[in-house]
C-alpha cells in the first residue's frame, strides 16, 4: 500500500528525562489503523505529539499525503485527536463540543448545528443529549462525544491516545467496536496509542510495539503475536512461558528437562518460548512431560493452569479443569519460539 | 437530624463572626446614619462630644448623602474610578497571567514570586513610592527631560492618573494571582484538543482558557470593583480633591466635619452602591457567560 503518513528517520529528544526517539521510521496506509503499542514511558504518546505537531523534532521528516508536515502547526495539519480523558470543553454543551472545530473554520452556523446533530446520532447518543454538559455524561458517553468533536472535522488522520483506558471492561468492549465502526465508516486513517496488548491487538490493522523509542516489531496483529522478532515483543503482547536453553548433543534442550526443543537454524538460541495456549495438557500417564499441578484459575470461559516442572513453572490456558495433583503436558511444535 | 446538628455546629463559627463583625456594625451604621447631627455623644466620649443627638429619628443625613449635588458628584467620579480600576486591573492581571501561565517550572515559580513581592512592601511605602516616581522630579519625568521628549515635566501626580496607577498597582497581583492558578489549572490536554480543532496558541485563550476561566474573572473583576470604588488611601495620597471617593467622604464627615449620622449616612450609600454593582455584575455575568458558551 502507498504510505499516507511516512515518517522517516524520526528523532527527539527529552533533555531533563534523558530519553529520545532515535532515527524512528514508520509508514501507514490510508484508511489503515495503526496500533502503537508498548509500556508505559516507551514514548509512544512523544510520538504521538510529534505527528500531531506538539512536539519539533531535532531531525528527520514526516509527510502527510506527500506534503511535508514536520514543522507545520498542530491546527494546520488537519488531524483529529482524542485522549483518555476525553478533553472535552467543560462550559460547552455536547453540541457546541461538536461544532467546535467547525466554528473555528466558519460558515453558516444553522449548518454546523445540523452537521453536528448528525455526528450526534452517527455517535449514537439521542438528541436530547446536545443540550447537556460534558459532566451530565458518563465516561463511555464523553468518549463518544470527543470521538465525534474530532471525525466531524473529517481530519486527514485521526490520532486515539488511550481512548479507552478510563472505561471499565464491558463499556471498553462497546467502545473499542463503536470507534472500528465510526473510524471504518469514514476510512479514516488512525493511529491509536495504547499500553494495553488486547486493544492493541483487536483493534489494529498492524500493530507497532514500541521499547525505547525504538519500533522492535511492526506487522499484522498475527504475525506480532504469533511470530515476534524479539522476546520483549512476545512477552508484552499476551502471556508467554520463556525458558533459557542450552545444546545438549545434536539437539537443544530447556535445561535438565528431558525435552529437545524443535529448533532448526544455525544459530543457537538461549531463549525458547511457547504460548499457553499452545500447550495442551494430559491425564498423568500420558505420553507428555509429567508436571506438577501448583494452581488452577478459573477465567469463566477457561482455566489457567500453573504446572510446575523441576522447579520451573508453566502456564497453560485450556478448557477443561485437570483432574489430580498431576498433568501431562503436550507442547505444539510449531508454536516453539525462539530468541538469541 | 444528627448531620444537620453538625453541619450547623461547623457554620457556627463563620456565622458569629459574620454577625457579629458584619451585620451588628452594618445596622448601627444603620441606626446612627438616622440620629440627627450635633449635640452629645451617645458613645461616651467628651459630655459635650456633638457627633449626634441621641434619642432621634431623622432622615436628614441620609437625605443629604443620597441627594446632595456634591455627593452625587462624588458618587458619579466614585463608580467611574471603581469601574476603571477593576478593567485596568482585570486587563494587566489576565495579560501577567497569561505570561505566568506561558511559563514553566522554576521560570513560573520566579514570576509568581515577582508578582507576590509586590505586596512584601508596608502600603504606605508603596504610596510614597509611587508618589516619588510619578513626581517632577521622580525617574519618569526625569527620563522624559533627558531623551528630551519633553520640555517640561510631565503633571502626573495629584490627579486621577496617579490615583489609578496607586489603586491597580496595589489590586493588580491579587487579580493576576487567582487568574493564573485558574489559567494553570486547565487540562493540557483540552489545549491540545483545541490546537487540533484549528485553534492558534493564542486562540486558545480567547476561545478556550478564558471562557474556561470565566469564574475566576468574575471574582477578580467582583474584588477589584470593591476595592476600587472602597477606595481611600490612593485617591487621597495620589489625587486631589477632585478624586475624593465615598470613603474619604465618611473619613472626612467622621472626623473632621465630627457629624457621625452624615459619615454613617454616607457609608450607607456606599453599600448601597456596592449591592447594586454586585446585582449588576451577576445579572451581566450570566448573560456574559452564556454568549460564551455559544
Amino acid at each position: 500500500m502507498q504510505p499516507f503518513v511516512q515518517i522517516d528517520r524520526l528523532s527527539f529528544r527529552y533533555k531533563a528525562r534523558g530519553f529520545q526517539l532515535s532515527e524512528l521510521s514508520l509508514a501507514v496506509a490510508k484508511g489503515e489503523m495503526l496500533s502503537l503499542v508498548g509500556p508505559s514511558g516507551c514514548g509512544k504518546s512523544t510520538l504521538l505529539q510529534l505527528l500531531a505537531g506538539f512536539l519539533r523534532p531535532t531531525s528527520g521528516k514526516i509527510q502527510l499525503a506527500g506534503q511535508d508536515i514536520t514543522f507545520l502547526p498542530p491546527e494546520k495539519r488537519q488531524m483529529g485527536l482524542v485522549f483518555q480523558n476525553y478533553a472535552l470543553f467543560p462550559h460547552l454543551t455536547v453540541i457546541d463540543n461538536l461544532a467546535f472545530g467547525l466554528r473555528i473554520r466558519g460558515g453558516d452556523r444553522q449548518e454546523h448545528r445540523q452537521k453536528s446533530l448528525a455526528m450526534l446520532e452517527r455517535i449514537g447518543l439521542d438528541p436530547h443529549f446536545a443540550e447537556k454538559k460534558p459532566s451530565e455524561l458518563s465516561g463511555g458517553q464523553q468518549q463518544r462525544v470527543a470521538l465525534g468533536r474530532a471525525l466531524i472535522l473529517e481530519p486527514k488522520v485521526l490520532f486515539l491516545d488511550e481512548p479507552l483506558a478510563n472505561l471499565d471492561r464491558r463499556l471498553r468492549e462497546t467502545m473499542r467496536s463503536e470507534i472500528l465502526r465510526l473510524c471504518r465508516e469514514q476510512k479514516m486513517t488512525t493511529i491509536l496509542v495504547t499500553h494495553d496488548q488486547e486493544e492493541a491487538l483487536s483493534m489494529g490493522d498492524s500493530v507497532a510495539v514500541m521499547r525505547e523509542g525504538v519500533i522492535e516489531q511492526r506487522d499484522v496483529p498475527e504475525t506480532c503475536y504469533h511470530k515476534p522478532k524479539t522476546r520483549f515483543v512476545s512477552e508484552f503482547l499476551g502471556d508467554i512461558n520463556s525458558f533459557e536453553v542450552r545444546p545438549k548433543g545434536d539437539s537443544l534442550h530447556w535445561l535438565e528437562i528431558p525435552y529437545a526443543l524443535p529448533y532448526k537454524e544455525a544459530l543457537l538460541p538461549s531463549v525458547a518460548a511457547i504460548r499457553p495456549e499452545a500447550i495442551t495438557l494430559g491425564a498423568e500417564g500420558t505420553d507428555g512431560l509429567l508436571a506438577d499441578v501448583e494452581h488452577i484459575t478459573f477465567l469463566g470461559n477457561s482455566y489457567e493452569v500453573i504446572a510446575v516442572i523441576d522447579g520451573k513453572r508453566i502456564k497453560v490456558k485450556c478448557s477443561q479443569r485437570p483432574e489430580g495433583p498431576k498433568v501431562s503436558l503436550f507442547f505444539d511444535a510449531q508454536s516453539w519460539l525462539f530468541f538469541q | 437530624m444528627k448531620e444537620a446538628i453538625k453541619k450547623g455546629l461547623l457554620l457556627l463559627p463563620a456565622v458569629s463572626l459574620w454577625v457579629g463583625l458584619f451585620i451588628a456594625p452594618l445596622l448601627l451604621v444603620f441606626r446612627v446614619s438616622l440620629y440627627q447631627g450635633g449635640g452629645t455623644s451617645g458613645f461616651g466620649i467628651g459630655s459635650e462630644g456633638g457627633y449626634y443627638r441621641p434619642g432621634t429619628w431623622t432622615l436628614e443625613a441620609l437625605h443629604y448623602a443620597f441627594t446632595d449635588k456634591t455627593m452625587l458628584q462624588m458618587l458619579a467620579f466614585n463608580l467611574a474610578y471603581g469601574f476603571a480600576v477593576a478593567f485596568i486591573s482585570l486587563v494587566i492581571g489576565l495579560i501577567l497571567s497569561i505570561g505566568l501561565c506561558e511559563f514553566a517550572g522554576k521560570r513560573r515559580q520566579l514570576g509568581i514570586f515577582v508578582v507576590v513581592l509586590t505586596k512584601f512592601a508596608n502600603l504606605l511605602v508603596i504610596i510614597y513610592g509611587l508618589k516619588w516616581i510619578l513626581s517632577n522630579v521622580g525617574p519618569i519625568n526625569n527620563l522624559l527631560v533627558l531623551t528630551h521628549l519633553r520640555e517640561e515635566p510631565l503633571d502626573m501626580l495629584n490627579g486621577f492618573f496617579a490615583a489609578l496607577v496607586g489603586k491597580t498597582y496595589l489590586i493588580i497581583p491579587y487579580v493576576s494571582l487567582i487568574l493564573s492558578s485558574q489559567l494553570m489549572k486547565i487540562d493540557p490536554n483540552i489545549i491540545l484538543s483545541a490546537r487540533s480543532l484549528g485553534l492558534s496558541p493564542w486562540q486558545t485563550y480567547l476561545k478556550v482558557r478564558i471562557p474556561m476561566s470565566f469564574d475566576a474573572i468574575q471574582t477578580s473583576l467582583f474584588i477589584a470593583l470593591v476595592w476600587g470604588i472602597g477606595a481611600y488611601v490612593s485617591p487621597l495620597f495620589l489625587g486631589s480633591p477632585d478624586q475624593w471617593t465615598l470613603s474619604i467622604e465618611i473619613q472626612r464627615q467622621v472626623f473632621e466635619n465630627i457629624n457621625y449620622p452624615r459619615g454613617a449616612a454616607v457609608a450607607v450609600l456606599l453599600f448601597c452602591v456596592f449591592i447594586s454593582v454586585s446585582l449588576f455584575l451577576a445579572l451581566i455575568s450570566k448573560k456574559v457567560k452564556t454568549w460564551l458558551s455559544h
